[in-house]
C-alpha cells in the first residue's frame, strides 16, 4: 500500500503539469514547479530533522532521508488548493487584491486535504509525530497538523502572488527570486506553528 | 466539449484518484471510523465543480 500511495502522489504530478501548461503557459508552470521542489525540501527537512516535529518511517523512494514525494507533494496540493478557490469564487488569485477570500478557502482545502492524507500516511506507519499535543485527531496525528497543511499551502501561494508581480524579468532570474523566498516563507511557517501550538496546549489544558 | 469538460476536471480527478484509493484502503483495513476524513474534501470538490460548470454552461450558451 505505501508504495501504491507513494507512486500515485508521484504520478498524479503528471496531469497537473498538463493542466498547467494548457492553462498557464510553460514558463508560469516551471517557476511554480521549481519553487515549490525547493519550498518541499526546505519545509520537510526543517520540520523533520531541525525541529523534530515528526519522523518518516516506511517510505520506499528516499533521498538522504527524505520521502522523494515532498518534492512535488506541496505544489500540487497547493495547486489543486489554487484551482478550487478560483473556480469556487470565479477569479484567479493571483490577479485578486490582497485580502480576499482565496486565503481563508485555500487553507480550508488544505486543512481538509490533511484529512485526507493524514488519516493515510498514520495508518500505513508512514508519518509518526512527535508533538506533546493534549488533543489528537486520530492515532498520534496531533491537532497541528491540519494547520501545518492549511499553513503551508497558503504561504506557499502567498509567496508566488507577491513574486508574480516581477513578470516582466527575464525567466532565470524569477526562478531565483521565487526559490531565494522559500526558505523565509518556512520561517514564517516555524512562527506560524509554533503560535498555533502554544494555543492549542492552552486552550485544552 | 468532452475535452473541456475534462480538461476542467483534471484538478479534481486527481484527488477523487486519491479518495478513492484511501477509502479502499480504510475499508480493507477495516477502520470504517476513519472515512468521515475524506467526507468535507468531497463535499467541497463537488461544489467548486459544480460552480465551474454551471460557468461553463452560461457562458456557451442554450
Amino acid at each position: 500500500m505505501n508504495l501504491a500511495l507513494e507512486l500515485i502522489l508521484l504520478l498524479l504530478t503528471l496531469p497537473l503539469i498538463y493542466h498547467s501548461v494548457h492553462k498557464y503557459g510553460g514558463e508560469r508552470t516551471y517557476i511554480f514547479w521549481s519553487a515549490g521542489l525547493v519550498f518541499g525540501i526546505t519545509r520537510e527537512f526543517t520540520l523533520s530533522s531541525i525541529a523534530g516535529l515528526y519522523h518518516f518511517h516506511d517510505f520506499l523512494f528516499v533521498v538522504r532521508e527524505l520521502p522523494l514525494i515532498y518534492m512535488v507533494f506541496w505544489t500540487n496540493m497547493a495547486y489543486i488548493a489554487w484551482q478550487w478557490s478560483n473556480n469556487l469564487l470565479d477569479r484567479d488569485y493571483f490577479a485578486s487584491s490582497s485580502f480576499d477570500q482565496h486565503q481563508p478557502l485555500i487553507f480550508l482545502i488544505l486543512v481538509f486535504i490533511s484529512f485526507m492524507i493524514e488519516t493515510a500516511f498514520s495508518q500505513y506507519g508512514m508519518i509518526t509525530w512527535n508533538v506533546d499535543s493534549v488533543k489528537m485527531l486520530w492515532e498520534n496525528t496531533p491537532l497541528l497538523s491540519p494547520f501545518a497543511y492549511g499553513f503551508s499551502g497558503s504561504l506557499f501561494l502567498k509567496g508566488l502572488k507577491i513574486m508574480s508581480k516581477h513578470e516582466g524579468s527575464p525567466l532565470v532570474r524569477r526562478v531565483w527570486n521565487t526559490s531565494i523566498i522559500q526558505p523565509v516563507l518556512i520561517l514564517v511557517l516555524m512562527g506560524l506553528l509554533l503560535l498555533t501550538n502554544t494555543s492549542i496546549v492552552l486552550f485544552f489544558s | 466539449m468532452i475535452r473541456s469538460l475534462l480538461f476542467h476536471y483534471i484538478p479534481y480527478g486527481v484527488i477523487d484518484v486519491l479518495l478513492t484509493v484511501i477509502i479502499i484502503a480504510e475499508i480493507v483495513q477495516k477502520r470504517g471510523e476513519l472515512i468521515w476524513s475524506n467526507v468535507p474534501l468531497l463535499v467541497l470538490g463537488i461544489i467548486s465543480l459544480n460552480r465551474k460548470l454551471k460557468r461553463e454552461a452560461d457562458e456557451s450558451g442554450p
